[in-house]
């Protein structure tokens, strides 16, 4: 962010308060990403390539705010505790990855099955797809991935009858 | 001394519940009801009256309340040899304030589900075009199934009163209808916290997420004015069923409506976006108090 | 000569048609003309909605078609070989909200539907049990509706709540909810006492012999006066064949054929159309009357009722009655009256024995859209005689549903050679009042008939 660690504090009281800021900052990106196409009037299963395209753009072009929350967030999950808990900063993604799950199980395009597996295959493949980029091992272009990843997760949550 | 209004009951295509409803009135009421109102006849209660005469003889009546579907498919359905619909469309023409008590007067109710009889409706789509807009008051509707008795007593006493009464766009009275199934729950908090019912049979716990609740979505009266004095369906741990909306009767009753568990109708008015953003902040804080036990096991 | 008379206060209506001949009936039909098809809305519906489909067939009896739905509903399980654990309280508190009901129905039964046809008869003064305005009536109306409380307390609301479900039921109450149960049923005797029986329930209870008729003040006291002056202990016998279809609240179930009674086997139930208007026929077969069915039991007639359930188990008093008046309407109208002493009696036994610390409800453990498919049938007394639910799903749907209601069993149509049940009692009846009252005697719901 191009600033100095002095002058940063003088924005947030301590470590623990940037932690949290930095979740809800990125959080907050994604979550309008995904509102956005959640309220595009196309099927469930193109929303997943819409949405898994948007997703890695804003890996590509800003992987530190990704690393931060796999590295930090997740490894230290004691200084989030206070203020940051559960679903609180993350609140507004859960809510479009239920909204798009639901949607998509409402028009048959889903089957019908638990909430946690069903969010955990979409998380799960982003984010997993997200950590590997960062440990830059992928041959080709994060992007090149994108319509791959999310035919194995639109096929995972895929209606059958 | 004025005369007291005419009441006339008829019944049509009805399990006759809201009659036993109305007969679970506070029983004070009851009696400044029948004392109040001059109610002529009633097919289960009324013993020195002939509906046919009095169909005859014209005579004015002031209040007309009609229990059941209207039909006139006389194979299915006829009172004293005529078609119901007949009958109603007589009496609707001496008539002053008409009232459909309960969902199967107001829009056809359970009966609108007997696929044979092509010909069900409620009373007011059953009145001839031309006379609904020559009425002087709009066909009043008391959704429920049954009607609660307050609701009858209510709309009958503010009418005696003002001469007319508010009417929301399902023409259900304002005053009773404005509030949901939702308000005034003694669930109300487990609620507010998404602290679910497991399963039924229990004090405890909300019966939206799994039960099939529709407390949130009703408009009635139920946890406003008791029923029977004393309590409500919710408040026993049975889910409200919404039948005072005119999607009753619905499928899957008594369970809730979830893909990949996630509710699929959200509280009256709240999209799904508030609604699952609200739950889970509230999720996400475990109150103690709220899975414990209101009386804990000896 | 025919005739043929509207009759009301039969929640709902039917025609009474008679045919006379020297001045006495000589066979008569009843007709019952409104159909509201139940059995058609309930197919295809998924199985669990027909707790809240069935108790609406009808607004006096909802609960305990709600109680045969759960039982048919629970024996799927059973003869689809799945466990289902029912607690001893839920098993009371379904009891309790049946015997409530039917306590409340016998009421208004005897002061709406039969005691202003009685009064009637007499020239004295009998202002008190006029419709609407007599303080009997209302009194009547009044304490009805308090024992009905009762059952508001355990299923929310009255009528039609679902608060039954397979597994249990879907309240809980407390302590002080029993409580208060008790209380409502404790003023019900009270009135049962001063009002109806002019006597104290215990003393009422051991009353075994005619001559404690003499005994009887108060309403039933007025009851018994007109009817000896009227003759009505000598008319309206019919086969005096009984049928009780179900062990609970006490009663038991057999069947009461001659002096033997003998238990009951469901499967020599059978419902037969003959006379019975088809739903699906463009035009209707000249000699089909009515949408109500005609039922038999192992090719018999059969009467069903709360004289049913009093000879059947024996109470005293009313088979001493009986013994003296057969199966006349006064008899019928007394063991109904004598059957809310009973009771009210056994709901202050069911209260006593609920033990709030068990579950109301345990989950079964498959759903019963997961079951492929089963039949099964549930069975109840319920305020009129044996209500009989028998069930067909596939993949949790209801395939068929058909509902066989007291009322069909009394007032059914004959067959080719036989009268039915009410029709044998009317027939030689000498006035059209005296056939209506012999009619009324047996309770009849119309709503539930037809369904």
């Amino acid at each position: 962010m191009k600033m100095s660690v002095g002058n940063m504090y003088n924005y947030f009281s301590s470590k623990e308060e940037l932690a949290k800021y930095a979740i809800k900052y990125s959080t907050r990106i994604v979550a309008s990403e995904l509102r956005e196409v959640n309220n595009m009037k196309i099927s469930s299963k193109e929303k997943i390539f819409i949405f898994t395209r948007r997703y890695f753009e804003n890996v590509k072009k800003s992987p530190e705010i990704v690393e931060y929350f796999l590295r930090v967030y997740l490894s230290n999950r004691e200084v989030f505790s206070n203020g940051c808990e559960g679903f609180l900063c993350v609140g507004d993604f859960v809510t479009e990855v239920m909204i798009l799950l639901e949607e998509g199980a409402t028009n048959q395009e889903f089957r019908e099955q638990d909430f946690f597996t069903a969010f955990s295959m979409f998380m799960g493949a982003l984010g997993g797809f997200a950590f590997l980029s960062g440990e830059n091992v992928l041959e080709k272009d994060l992007l090149e991935y994108s319509d791959g990843i999310a035919e194995n997760i639109y096929r995972a949550l895929k209606y059958e009858d | 001394m004025r005369t007291k209004p005419k009441v006339l009951w008829l019944q049509a295509v009805t399990c006759n519940g809201n009659t036993h409803s109305l007969l679970c009135a506070n029983p004070n009421r009851l009696e400044l009801f029948f004392n109040s109102f001059d109610l002529i006849y009633h097919p289960s209660l009324t013993t020195n009256s002939n509906l046919l005469d009095i169909i005859n003889s014209k005579i004015k009546i002031d209040y007309l309340l009609i229990e059941g579907a209207i039909t006139s498919n006389t194979k299915f359905f006829s009172i004293h040899n005529h078609s119901v619909k007949d009958l109603l469309a007589q009496l609707v023409l001496q008539s002053k304030f008409i009232i459909s008590v309960g969902s199967c007067a107001s829009y056809g109710g359970i009966h609108k589900k007997f696929e044979l009889n092509k010909d069900i409706s409620g009373v007011k789509k059953s009145i001839d075009k031309k006379v609904l807009q020559k009425l002087k008051h709009a066909v009043i509707n008391l959704t429920g199934c049954p009607v609660h008795p307050e609701w009858i007593l209510q709309t009958m006493f503010i009418l005696k009163a003002q001469g007319k009464i508010s009417l929301d766009e399902e023409n259900r009275p304002i005053e009773i209808y404005s509030t949901l199934a939702h308000h005034g729950c003694t669930r109300n908090e487990y609620f507010e916290w998404k602290v679910e019912s497991k399963t039924f049979g229990t004090k405890e716990g909300c019966l939206f997420y799994d039960q099939g609740c529709r407390g949130p979505m009703t408009k009635s009266s139920c946890n406003k004015i008791l029923w029977n004095e004393v309590n409500s369906k919710t408040r026993a741990g049975v889910p409200c069923i919404g039948c005072t909306e005119t999607d009753f009767p619905r499928e899957n009753m008594l369970e809730t409506k979830k893909h990949i568990g996630i509710p699929f109708e959200t509280p009256l008015g709240i999209s799904k976006r508030a609604y699952l953003s609200i739950t889970g902040v509230a999720k996400t804080f475990r109150i103690d108090r709220l899975r414990t036990k209101l009386i804990p096991d000896e | 000569m025919k005739t043929v008379d509207i009759i009301e206060r039969i929640e709902g209506e039917a025609h009474l048609k008679l045919d006379w001949k020297d001045g006495i009936v000589s066979n008569s039909q009843i007709k019952f003309l409104n159909f509201r098809g139940f059995e058609y809305i309930l197919e295809g519906k998924p199985a669990l909605d027909a707790l809240v489909y069935t108790p609406r067939i009808c607004g006096i009896c909802g609960q305990a078609h709600l109680l045969a739905a759960v039982n048919a509903l629970e024996n799927i399980y059973e003869n689809a070989n799945i466990k289902l654990e029912v607690t001893q309280k839920a098993k009371l508190l379904r009891e309790l909200g049946l015997a409530i009901e039917i306590i409340d129905s016998h009421i208004k039964w005897f002061y709406m539907f039969i005691m202003p046809d009685i009064v009637s008869l007499s020239s004295s003064d009998y202002s008190q049990y006029n419709p609407l305005k007599g303080s009997k009536w209302l009194r009547a109306n009044h304490k009805a509706g308090e024992v009905l409380k009762a059952l508001a307390i355990i299923g929310g609301q009255w009528p039609h709540t679902s608060y039954m479900v397979p597994g249990g039921v879907m309240s809980d109450p407390t302590l002080i909810d029993i409580a208060t149960i008790e209380n409502y049923i404790d003023q019900t005797i009270m009135y049962y006492e001063d009002n109806i029986i002019g006597e104290s329930l215990d003393n009422y209870l051991s009353f075994n012999s005619v001559s404690s008729i003499d005994n009887l003040k108060a309403d039933l006291g007025d009851f018994s006066k007109i009817s000896f002056e009227n003759n009505l202990n000598n008319i309206g016998r019919s086969y005096d064949r009984h049928l009780v279809i179900s062990d609970m609240l006490g009663f038991k179930s057999g069947k009461l054929k001659h002096i033997n009674t003998s238990k009951i086997n469901i499967n020599k139930i059978k419902e037969f159309d003959e006379y019975t208007f088809n739903a699906k026929a463009k035009k209707q077969q000249a000699k089909k009357y009515t949408w109500a069915k005609t039922v038999k039991y192992d090719n018999d007639f059969y009467e069903t009722g709360p004289l049913s359930r009093a000879l059947v188990n024996n109470r005293k008093f009313i088979k001493a009655i009986h013994k003296e008046f057969k199966d006349s309407a006064y008899t019928r109208v007394m063991a109904r009256m004598d059957e809310l002493g009973f009771l009210l009696n056994k709901c202050k036994k069911i209260i006593r024995s609920i033990n709030i610390s068990e579950d109301s409800f345990i989950k079964p453990e498959i759903k019963l859209k997961d079951i492929e498919s089963a039949t099964a049938y549930g069975s109840v007394e319920a305020a009129r005689g044996a209500l009989l639910h028998t069930v067909e799903i596939q993949n949790g749907k209801i395939k068929k549903y058909d509902v066989t209601t007291p009322t069909v069993w009394n007032l059914g149509p004959g067959d080719d050679v036989t009268p039915g049940v009410a029709q044998k009692a009317i027939n030689g009846s000498t006035t059209t009042k005296e056939a209506k009252i012999i009619l009324r005697s047996f309770d009849v719901c119309s709503v539930c008939t037809t369904h």
